[in-house]
């Protein structure tokens, strides 16, 4: 298992607020493909039910709040086919450079919370609310546990 | 079933950094609050001292923030990147930021 968004992306949240610099997650999800031609960055139908992806923001006086995605350049090394690209391909160069500073928006923002307690729930609050969440009497279900807890998300352009 | 349906209105965003705008107010309230560490980001111990590491001889701001951007988009860093994030993030790691939250 490797790591994914949520945890590469978190890493670089602790390492710049810890040298000072204001940094946050930002948890959303892609909904559509990329126009920049990356087929690991965006939809290819129009299922989004796993596309949960979050993204970073770090603060800098002179810029105010910067659009980062590390975890996206590592995801276009490990998986844009035919995948495990070197650095000096280019689109992984470009992917670098492109990662700091802009996001392509084939992707929304829902929230920068963590830790989040979930309206009328007596349960743990949840490190983050990127997924669907639901409770039975029975207590909260896994939302990564298909046979137990079924969603789809899809989406759809609009004029 | 419970259906939810949402509109939204995208626009690519992109900050042009070769140029020192002035940034819109942002208060001190929000910047120290996105400074604080939390129950699964810790920002002392082995963070901190990889951070020091990782922007050993960045004096600006920007230069700190693009070094731990490259630390993490090496490809040696990349490979290893499971490794480092249980060094990282230590006993909290595997269970809250990689098992329980991460769809393999």
């Amino acid at each position: 298992m490797g790591g994914k968004c949520a945890d590469l992306n978190a890493l670089y949240v602790g390492l710049a607020r810890s040298v000072g610099l204001p940094a946050r997650h930002v948890y959303g999800l892609r909904i559509a493909k990329s126009d920049l031609g990356y087929k690991s960055l965006g939809l290819a139908t129009d299922k989004a039910t796993k596309g949960q992806h979050r993204r970073t923001e770090v603060y800098l006086r002179e810029h105010g709040w910067v659009p980062v995605d590390p975890a996206d350049v590592r995801k276009v090394v490990l998986e844009e086919p035919p995948g495990n690209r070197p650095l000096s391909d280019e689109m992984v160069s470009k992917a670098r450079q492109r990662l700091f500073g802009s996001w392509e928006m084939n992707w929304m923002a829902y929230n920068y919370a963590h830790d989040v307690a979930l309206p009328g729930s007596a349960k743990q609050p949840v490190v983050y609310f990127m997924y669907p969440q639901a409770e039975t009497v029975e207590g909260r279900v896994d939302p990564f546990d298909p046979d137990n807890f079924k969603y789809e998300i899809t989406e759809k352009e609009m004029s | 079933m419970l259906t939810l349906t949402s509109h939204v209105s995208l626009k690519n965003y992109a900050v042009d950094l070769s140029v020192l705008a002035k940034a819109p107010h942002v208060s001190k309230a929000e910047l120290d609050y996105f400074l604080l560490p939390s129950r699964y980001v810790p920002t002392d111990g082995i963070v901190k001292e990889t951070a020091l590491k990782a922007t050993a001889g960045a004096t600006t701001e920007m230069e700190k923030a693009r070094a731990i951007y490259g630390w993490w988009t090496t490809p040696s860093a990349i490979r290893r990147s499971a490794a480092a994030a249980a060094a990282i993030f230590g006993s909290c790691w595997s269970r809250a930021i990689w098992v329980e939250n991460v769809p393999t």
